[in-house]
């Protein structure tokens, strides 16, 4: 059994869980620390977190160590919300904490903090038959929310809308003096939603919505006769939150003390965000099991140690988000399975050669699926069109700096690489070795099947005195793939000192 | 009924007792009690002793508290409709009464039967024989007159500072002719001047001295002792009189929380102040001079209506003394001692036999020990990883501390919340704070606005399994001596859900957020009115659907509108209830059309009644609760309180076994009447029910209770008070 403390400092809230986790007892959470810190309001007043916040952060983190070392913790991690991204001072910020504290902190991506948060909930008992009956996750966060809809247990999207509740807390308060503020403000939610559905919802009619977060599922709970971690109506929960709303409002107004504002500042535009979600996406039931990153730190950590066995293939979501860009843009399915399946097998067979790992392996299947997305928009501008939606699409479970690998390794498929120097501010120089390795195998594949015809079959491959030995059967002329093969080999040899040749056989 | 078609009707003051004229009531019953015949001598010594006390206490907050209202021009009529200048014209009145029965008990019954069973109190130095006298003197030159600090009062020198509940003595003194001058008078005359003396607080106030004839032991107030000796005071002068006094302050501290940036240190400050507050009351003997009491009127700033005038020693608080001296076995009380619960007698390993299951313990029928165990045991253990705990008002010589300082010092995370605003405990409660702290363990001084007033224990142990909470919930102080006289009731347990609440309250208490949900509390300020409204609801739900609604509820005090109201309703819904109000129950009982379902009782014995515990019978599915809260205003709205549930069988039984006890209890209890008296039962013909006696007898009995199905036990319906009202009063 091991002990885990997963620390998270939010836009307006620093968390710290204490988990026990074993095989038996799987993660059982056995302490919450929670402490109202507004870094959000000092980023957004003035551009930085303030003095006083820092000095505060400090002193929370150092007594949440103080509880760490009580429960004798194995292992910690600590992350920030992508808000202290930010703010001018987040290195500072996260020095002091380095110093004073003696902690380091991760600044989390908005991909990674919803990531974490999916971990947990794909973690939850029933949730492959959920999303195979169609789903979506809604993520309330300070600055954003994310809507990640499924659709025959695949991940169809992943949509952030740069709209949270902190945002909704200062338009409330602008507002509040308004006669008919209250009917106003859901049109500030309705008009992001909007979008979302005409994008990406279109006819589908998911069937399910999994709310992530404590807040809210504390506020339904309580309206409800019974504790449940199942799902209940949607009517029953937009009721229940209706009068929760009504109470909040109320106890703003100083005539209800059952809700303590202190901790609950953003409470009234929570609950607004939501009703509007239930609202408009309509679901017919909702879950609610009070997930929070939290949660989805402790599973991160306990499935990268080995300590649990993750129940869902995390992977195929990558690879459903891709598929799905990829028939958004009308890409040519056949041509990107026979490059996904021509890159696998280069990799396999240069195992002992390349130095890539089975993560490699994922970037390198999304590298395939979106190679050419971007032809949608302009073909003479693919590379850079490609590189755009890949940079603005969310791929759930693939971080920022990993989408961005993809991204750019798609991008250089069309032009000229550029050396490392020109993007050493953005990637580390083993990042950079992956992307060119990556590039590398992607134009061989991409040659063998320059058609678009799939015209080699019974593809194999071989390692022998520094060549791989691209055996293949092919039932037309395949002079455009050797042709084109020849400039692509050089760029692979030249990156893993391996020529790839190819042995045709014609059959007839 | 009427009154369901409007829940607002339930709030008519009409409705309603003034809770300051509910507490004197409460004050009354105690009273009783030193005016019973049945009672020992010593024992009724001790209960009069007790009423001045809360007097005193009454006096120094309630009263303090209108009158603050009063000066600050505050007109709102509290819940029965009395404005701040009505209850207090209603409170002189009444305390006046009360105080003159006070001294008639002691002057007509208990003095003579004191005398007849060969105790001597003298209480005017006059009584004293010669050899007693020769004593006295001998003792005030050797022990009282070094500490002694006359002080004038004329123009030059104001009237100096009498402090809070000191007993005084004003002296009225003329000058020899022939000796040195003093300070003159206002008016120039040179002729009677005054002076102040302090009876001194550091020597004890009942004075053993030589037996006289006819009795076995004597006695002398100090007072007395001071006042034969007063001229030695004041050589020069002749004293022509001198009297006792005794002044009552406002003893209500006032700060802004917020503002203060050092609780402990702002609440040391205010405790001085304490010492200044306005008088509000003056206890004179009722044949002082004339021209002392306008002295002390004058310079004290007292309203003539706040002198009470005394025919008897002032402050019968001297009288717990004397119910404690040794010997005269035969008029006291037969001594008990508290019974080890039988699941320690069978393991003495406190966290395995928790783990077997939960341990309801019944105080002072029970022993306090296995609760400090609980502590002492965390502290030693090595795998115990934190203690937390909440402390309001703890013992002298804490045993209880002791171990968390130890825990602390063995390295363990040691958690205390130390409620520095615990009412006339502030000054003991800053020093352990200051001790615990030296020992290294994390204090927190309380929350800003609130009373932590909950009783909570939490040890974090680290178990083959894996983390296990211990929890000790309450509905007592963590105090070893008041464990033996009030009754309280406490949980042991590690139920990971009571666990889990536990870890948040800390968690909550140390400044963290409060948890999104609770597993088990209830927890004020926030969420417990709710919660007892809810089940409250329920029984109507339940009495409106034909099936039946009963709630049995046992507090000290019950005050608190919303929740009155709410009975009110519940009784026009056909629920049946019990309320067992030990003291203020601003609910009228009984009444026609309003509460013909709701009977009121309260129980004044040997012990203090102090446990609060909730019965709902839920259609047959019953649930109990306990923990530290009454439903008044003060305990829902300002202090962080808990109530828990009792789940385990056992202790569920056990709970009910009280309560039903209690409802059946005709010696001890009093039955509120529709008109707002208490009266007793009439016993003839009826098998006697003392409740604390059967509770004494119970414990020492081996437990036998584990195969009890507690819901084998049904309540036996009390007789109803109306049918009772020639009672015994």
């Amino acid at each position: 059994m091991k002990t885990f403390a997963s620390i998270y400092i939010g836009s307006y809230e620093v968390t710290m869980k204490v988990f026990e986790i074993s095989t038996e007892k799987k993660l059982k959470e056995i302490d919450c620390l929670r402490a109202n810190l507004d870094i959000l309001r000092d980023i957004n007043t003035s551009g930085s977190v303030s003095l006083e916040t820092t000095d505060r952060l400090c002193e929370i983190l150092s007594d949440m160590k103080k509880t760490m070392k009580m429960y004798r913790c194995d292992n910690y991690r600590i992350f920030a919300g992508f808000m202290l991204h930010t703010a001018a001072n987040e290195l500072f910020v996260l020095e002091q904490i380095r110093i004073r504290v003696k902690l380091s902190v991760k600044l989390l991506s908005n991909s990674e903090h919803r990531f974490l948060g999916y971990e947990a909930v794909a973690s939850q008992k029933d949730f492959k038959s959920i999303i195979n009956e169609g789903a979506v996750i809604v993520d309330v966060g300070g600055a954003s929310f994310q809507i990640t809809l499924f659709d025959e247990g695949k991940v169809v999207t992943t949509q952030q809308i740069m709209f949270g509740t902190y945002s909704l807390h200062q338009s409330l308060i602008n507002l509040g003096s308004m006669p008919d503020y209250q009917s106003q403000i859901p049109i500030l939610v309705d008009k992001e939603i909007d979008v979302f559905i005409k994008m990406y919802l279109g006819d589908r009619k998911p069937k399910y919505m999994i709310i992530m977060g404590d807040r809210t599922t504390a506020a339904v709970q309580a309206g409800l006769d019974a504790y449940s971690r199942e799902f209940i109506e949607t009517k029953t929960a937009e009721d229940i939150l209706k009068k929760f709303l009504k109470r909040t409002r109320k106890a703003i107004n100083g005539e209800d003390f059952s809700i303590d504002l202190t901790d609950n500042r953003h409470m009234e535009a929570l609950i607004l965000i939501h009703l509007e979600i239930l609202k408009k996406l309509n679901t017919e039931y909702v879950m609610l099991p009070g997930i929070t990153v939290n949660d989805g730190i402790a599973y991160d950590y306990a499935y990268g140690e080995g300590l649990l066995r993750s129940p869902h293939d995390f992977e195929n979501d990558v690879l459903s988000a891709c598929w799905s860009i990829a028939e958004r843009y009308g890409s040519y399915e056949p041509h990107l399975l026979a490059l996904e399946n021509f890159s696998l097998q280069i990799m396999d067979a240069m195992k002992k050669y390349h130095g890539l790992s089975k993560r490699h392996r994922l970037l390198m299947r999304c590298v395939c699926i979106l190679h050419d997305c971007g032809k949608y928009i302009s073909i003479s501008e693919q590379a850079d069109c490609s590189y755009a939606i890949i940079e603005s699409s969310e791929i759930l479970g693939l971080s920022h700096k990993e989408r961005m690998m993809v991204a750019t390794t798609v991008a250089f498929n069309r032009k000229e690489l550029e050396p490392y120097e020109a993007m050493a501010d953005r990637f580390s120089e083993e990042e950079y070795n992956v992307i060119v390795k990556l590039l590398a195998i992607l134009k061989v594949a991409n040659a063998m099947d320059r058609s678009h015809k799939q015209k080699f079959k019974s593809v194999k491959m071989t390692l022998k005195n520094r060549q791989l030995i691209i055996s293949t059967e092919s039932d037309s002329s395949a002079a455009l793939e050797k042709g084109m093969f020849r400039g692509k080999a050089n760029f692979f040899e030249q990156t893993f000192a391996i020529r790839p040749v190819i042995h045709e056989k014609r059959v007839i | 009924m009427e009154k369901t078609e409007n829940k607002n009707d339930y709030k008519d003051p009409a409705f309603y007792e003034n809770r300051e004229l509910s507490w004197l009531k409460f004050n009354h019953r105690i009273l009783n009690e030193a005016r019973d015949k049945d009672i020992p001598l010593l024992e009724r010594t001790k209960f009069l002793a007790i009423t001045s006390s809360n007097l005193d206490e009454f006096f120094m907050v309630r009263v303090a508290s209108l009158k603050d209202m009063e000066h600050a021009g505050y007109k709102k009529p509290d819940i029965a409709g009395m404005t701040p200048t009505e209850q207090l014209k209603a409170i002189n009145e009444k305390s006046k009464e009360f105080v003159n029965l006070q001294y008639s008990t002691y002057n007509r019954s208990l003095l003579p039967l004191m005398k007849k069973e060969g105790i001597q109190l003298i209480d005017r130095f006059e009584d004293l024989n010669q050899e007693q006298s020769s004593f006295v003197d001998h003792y005030f030159q050797e022990n009282v007159y070094p500490v002694l600090t006359p002080m004038a009062v004329d123009a030059s020198r104001p009237f100096p500072l009498v402090l809070n509940k000191t007993l005084n003595i004003v002296a009225k003194i003329k000058r020899k002719e022939k000796g040195s001058k003093l300070i003159k008078l206002k008016s120039g005359k040179n002729e009677e001047e005054f002076a102040t003396v302090q009876v001194p607080s550091v020597l004890p106030r009942l004075i053993p001295i030589p037996v006289a004839e006819g009795y076995t032991r004597s006695f002398i107030l100090l007072e007395q002792i001071i006042e034969k000796n007063i001229s030695n005071l004041f050589l020069n002068y002749d004293v022509v009189c001198a009297f006792p006094y005794r002044i009552m302050r406002n003893a209500d501290l006032s700060f802004d929380e917020d503002e203060a940036s050092d609780l402990l240190k702002e609440i040391e400050k205010q405790l001085k102040k304490r010492q200044w507050g306005e008088v509000i009351r003056l206890e004179v003997e009722d044949n002082v001079d004339d021209g002392l009491l306008n002295l002390l009127i004058d310079n004290l700033n007292v309203k003539r209506a706040d002198v009470f005038y005394i025919n008897g020693p002032i402050d019968l608080t001297v009288l717990m003394k004397l119910s404690g001296i040794s010997g005269y076995d035969n008029l006291k009380e037969e001594g008990y001692t508290p019974k080890t619960n039988t699941r320690f007698k069978k393991n003495p390993n406190i966290f395995e036999e928790i783990k077997r299951g939960d341990i309801f313990l019944q105080h002072p029928y029970e022993s306090f020990t296995p609760v400090v165990d609980f502590i002492r045991t965390a502290a030693n253990d090595p795998d115990v990883l934190a203690i937390k705990q909440t402390l309001y008002r703890v013992s002298g010589n804490s045993p209880i501390i002791a171990a968390l300082a130890k825990a602390a010092e063995n390295g363990k995370q040691v958690t205390v919340l130390v409620e520095l605003k615990a009412r006339f405990d502030e000054e003991n409660n800053i020093s352990w704070a200051k001790m615990l702290e030296k020992a290294g363990c994390h204090v927190i001084y309380g929350i800003v606005g609130l009373k932590t007033h909950c009783k909570i224990a939490l040890v974090v142990r680290r178990e083959e399994e894996g983390i296990r909470r211990y929890v000790h919930l309450g509905t007592g102080n963590y105090n070893d001596s008041t464990a033996k006289l009030y009754t309280d009731c406490g949980i042991l347990t590690c139920r990971e859900s009571i666990g889990e609440d536990a870890t948040a309250v800390f968690n909550m208490l140390s400044g963290y957020s409060e948890p999104r949900t609770w597993n088990k509390l209830f927890v004020a300020p926030i969420w417990m009115r709710n919660k007892f409204i809810s089940l409250i609801d329920r029984e109507i739900y339940h009495a409106k659907n034909n099936n039946r609604g009963l709630i049995v509820a046992k507090m000290n005090s019950l005050c608190d509108v919303e929740m009155i109201a709410k009975l009110y309703e519940a009784s026009a819904a056909g629920v049946e209830i019990h309320l067992i109000v030990r003291g203020i129950c601003c609910l009228k009982a009984g009444v026609k059309d309003l509460s013909e379902n709701i009977h009121v009782s309260s129980i004044v014995g040997t012990f203090l009644e102090h446990a609060r515990i909730f019965y709902f019978y839920n259609n047959g599915d019953e649930e109990i609760y306990m923990g530290s809260a009454d439903w008044m205003p003060r305990n829902l709205e300002r202090r962080v309180e808990i109530i828990f549930p009792v789940e385990d069988e056992i202790g569920k039984a056990k709970a009910k076994h009280i309560l039903e006890v209690q409802l059946r209890d005709n010696v001890k209890a009093y039955y509120m009447q529709p008109d707002g008296e208490y009266i007793r039962l009439d016993k003839r013909g009826k098998k006697l029910v003392a409740s604390q006696r059967q509770f004494c007898e119970e414990a020492g009995r081996n437990e036998n209770t584990e195969n009890v199905s507690w819901r084998e036990r049904v309540f036996v319906p009390i007789l109803a008070p109306e049918e009772n009202q020639e009672g015994d009063e």
